[in-house]
């Protein structure tokens, strides 16, 4: 009975990331069957879609790899400790853009931050630059070109410089923004 | 929009790629990809466990305030992007 179990749970286990790509085989299959033309074509813009994005895709893979062999929640308290000022917001942000995952994986790391006694300034721009992501930068390009990766890039550092300095401003303890 | 959905942001470039097929406006663009991440409704009661229902309901709304201006300051700019 228990052996049956741990089986239905391992084969589940090794089952679940292939639903999604067993899913779309299962709706291209149907395609086929009901609208056999319309499908071929949307298989040809897959297709030409998959071989301009090959290459960034790649390079995004490499990169993520490398993050997460060298960069944890820890090594960024470690990192990010109770700096202030300029380095605080340049490390806050270095920190933001650098850090990968969900961004649930990371709310223990703010409240850690937090209990710490790391400004929510810091801890706001953390959160608003984790939208630049250095590693979906060629995916990024390769859709909207340079110019609006710059663009949006710089705006995401305006924008979480900003979203902190109201944070700061409307929940700091002592009622006043004390920027980092 | 992107203050309501979530995942990960390659879904937002492409949602942001078809939005530009349709015409959708290199600002408005901008503003879905700048709340993607930013803006966590869905999160917000995880957000707020963690650091506090005021912090959490400031920093998103005031991530979608962000959002608008910075857009809207690229669509008044008018960067040739």
């Amino acid at each position: 009975m228990t052996s049956s179990l741990v089986l239905l749970k391992g084969s589940k286990r090794l089952l679940k990331p292939w639903l999604f790509p067993l899913g779309v085989v299962c709706i291209y299959g149907l395609g086929l069957a009901l609208a056999p033309n319309e499908t071929y074509n949307a298989i040809q813009i897959s297709r030409s879609m998959l071989g301009q994005l090959a290459l960034p895709l790649c390079l995004a893979v490499v990169m993520m790899a490398v993050l997460n062999r060298y960069l944890s929640p820890a090594t960024i308290t470690r990192f990010l400790g109770q700096k202030t000022g300029f380095k605080g917001i340049v490390l806050s942000s270095l920190a933001g853009i650098l850090s990968m995952g969900p961004i649930y994986a990371w709310y223990p790391l703010f409240k850690g931050l937090k209990e710490k006694g790391v400004s929510i300034f810091i801890v706001a721009n953390f959160i608003g630059c984790r939208s630049v992501k250095p590693v979906l930068l060629p995916v990024l390009v390769a859709y909207f070109g340079w110019r609006f990766a710059s663009v949006f890039v710089l705006m995401s550092l305006i924008g979480a410089l900003g979203t902190a300095y109201i944070v700061a401003l409307t929940c700091s303890e002592k009622g006043s923004a004390k920027a980092g | 929009m992107g203050s309501i959905l979530a995942g990960n942001p390659v879904n937002s470039y492409v949602i942001g790629d078809s939005l530009l097929t349709a015409g959708v406006g290199l600002a408005g663009v901008l503003a879905l990809l700048l709340t993607w991440v930013n803006v966590a409704l869905i999160q917000l009661p995880l957000e707020a466990a963690a650091l506090g229902w005021r912090f959490a309901i400031v920093r998103n709304f005031s991530g979608i305030v962000m959002a608008v201006i910075t857009s809207s300051l690229v669509f008044l700019w008018g960067v040739g992007i």
